[in-house]
């Protein structure tokens, strides 16, 4: 699969996590939608630089994720009483991604036997899953601040 | 229709040739938004009938249909009155009157 290929299907992967923040009758049409844009980006001939399209084409799906996000979402989809413990858990994120981030430096030096590639490789991995477990989390608490308005508001009744 | 900054870069957009259909990319860069701003707002502007949308007709190219958006005769008639009543507000002659400065006492 060549890069372009991989960057295609990441790039399909993160609309289809958005989609599924969509209502059901909405998701089918948008997913549609939006992945029909991704090769027009990937091959956009006014931006020359291969890397700045990668780049664009996943900044593309991953806005949708942000801003699906903070969709109103039915209730019986909500889950409950996590609005403390996601806090908590977003507190323990900080504090640990800093040390999983260096952590997998390390091993992957001591494993490689050195190799810079490797480390360079191992640390960026860990960066970016931190970043998306960030992001995750930061969903979740959004959505949970719309439901918790929803319900004070009383107007999902 | 609440005007804001993105949807007046978007009626822009779309009065440079207000019978053209475009798609959300095309729409992205010329009113230079993020996609999750620019989807929603087109949602909504369809839902309020001033922009229409239709798939593209597939063919042996096409693997994957666009959608395009269009705006309606209704929508290029309330973009052009809606970014003439905001230019008209941010001209000196027009909109809210500047405070009458203070003299001292």
């Amino acid at each position: 699969v060549s890069s372009d290929g991989r960057i295609l299907r990441l790039g399909e992967y993160l609309v289809r996590c958005a989609c599924q923040l969509l209502p059901e009758p909405a998701r089918t049409d948008r997913y549609r939608e939006w992945t029909a844009e991704l090769p027009c980006i990937l091959n956009d001939p006014d931006v020359r630089l291969g890397a700045i399209r990668a780049a664009r084409t996943l900044l593309f799906a991953i806005d949708h994720i942000r801003a699906t996000g903070f969709h109103r979402i039915p209730a019986a989809a909500q889950p409950k009483g996590r609005s403390a413990s996601s806090t908590r858990l977003l507190m323990l994120n900080w504090i640990i991604t800093p040390f999983m981030i260096s952590g997998s430096g390390l091993t992957a030096f001591f494993v490689s036997k050195g190799n810079i590639a490797v480390v360079i490789i191992s640390v960026i991995a860990a960066a970016v899953g931190s970043l998306i477990s960030a992001l995750a989390n930061r969903i979740r608490r959004a959505r949970q601040r719309e439901w918790d308005r929803i319900r004070a508001s009383g107007d999902d009744q | 229709v609440k005007m804001t900054g993105p949807l007046e870069r978007v009626l822009r957009a779309f009065l440079t040739d207000p019978a053209a259909a475009r798609y959300g990319y095309d729409l992205m860069k010329a009113a230079r938004l993020a996609s999750g701003t620019l989807y929603p707002m087109l949602a909504r502007l369809e839902d309020e009938g001033l922009v229409t949308s239709a798939w593209e007709t597939p063919g042996e190219d096409i693997q994957r249909p666009r959608k395009y958006y269009q705006l309606t005769g209704e929508g290029a008639r309330v973009a052009r009155l809606e970014l003439a009543g905001l230019a008209h507000a941010h001209s000196p002659a027009g909109g809210t009157p500047r405070p009458f400065p203070r003299t001292a006492t």
